[in-house]
C-alpha cells in the first residue's frame, strides 16, 4: 500500500486506538472513591441546574 | 535468480526508524487515552462552577438593575445571553452525564467546549457589573 494513502489515515487510527484503550484502563480501574466522587459532582450539577432555572430573568 | 544486496548500515538506519516511528504513535495513543475519571472530574467541577458563577452574575444584574446602576440595555444584553444558559446549561450537564456513564473522552471534550464558550460570554457580562468569573472555581 503507498505511502501516501497510509498517512492520512495515521490521525484517525491514532483517535480510535486511543480511544479503545481508554475505555479499556478506565472500565476496570474507577476507583469505590472515585465513582463516589463522580455521584457527587452529579448530585452537585442537578442542585446548581435547579438554581440555574430558578434564577429570575427581568423582562425589560 | 540473484540474491537480495543487504547493507547493514541501511538496515539500522530503517530499524531505528520503525522503532521511532512505532514510540511516536504508542506516545500519541497514550496521551489520547489519558482523559480518564481525572478529567470527568475536572469537567463536572468546571460545569459546577460556570453555573454558580452564572447565579451569582445574574443575582448582581437584579440588584444592580434596582438600584438602576445599570441601564435597561445592559440588562437586556444580559437577558439574551441568560436565556440562551437557561436553555444550555442541562444539556451540558446531559452531555457530561453520558460521557462518564459511557466512558467517553470525546463527549467530555464537547462539554468542556461548550462550558469554555459560556464562561468566555459569562465573564464579559460578569465584568460589567463587577463579578469576576474564574473557570474552575468552587
Amino acid at each position: 500500500m503507498p505511502l501516501a494513502l497510509i498517512l492520512p489515515l495515521i490521525p484517525t487510527l491514532v483517535e480510535m486506538l486511543g480511544r479503545i484503550v481508554n475505555a479499556a484502563m478506565n472500565s476496570g480501574e474507577a476507583t469505590a472513591d472515585q465513582k463516589a466522587r463522580l455521584a457527587e459532582i452529579a448530585k452537585r450539577l442537578d442542585e446548581t441546574d435547579s438554581a440555574v432555572q430558578a434564577l429570575e430573568i427581568r423582562r425589560v | 535468480m540473484h540474491t537480495p544486496i543487504v547493507h547493514p548500515e541501511r538496515t539500522k538506519v530503517a530499524l531505528t526508524r520503525l522503532v521511532a516511528y512505532m514510540l511516536l504513535v504508542a506516545t500519541a495513543i497514550w496521551l489520547t487515552a489519558c482523559t480518564s475519571v481525572g478529567g470527568f472530574v475536572i469537567t463536572g467541577e468546571t460545569l459546577d462552577a460556570a453555573g454558580k458563577a452564572f447565579v451569582q452574575v445574574g443575582q448582581t444584574y437584579n440588584r444592580e438593575l434596582d438600584a438602576k446602576r445599570i441601564t435597561v440595555d445592559q440588562y437586556r444584553d444580559w437577558a439574551v445571553f441568560a436565556r440562551k444558559f437557561q436553555q444550555a446549561y442541562p444539556s451540558s450537564v446531559q452531555l457530561w452525564k453520558s460521557s462518564v456513564a459511557v466512558n467517553d473522552a470525546a463527549l467530555t471534550k464537547k462539554t468542556n467546549e461548550i462550558i469554555t464558550s459560556l464562561v468566555t460570554e459569562l465573564s464579559r457580562l460578569g465584568a460589567v457589573v463587577g463579578v469576576q468569573v474564574l473557570p474552575g472555581a468552587r
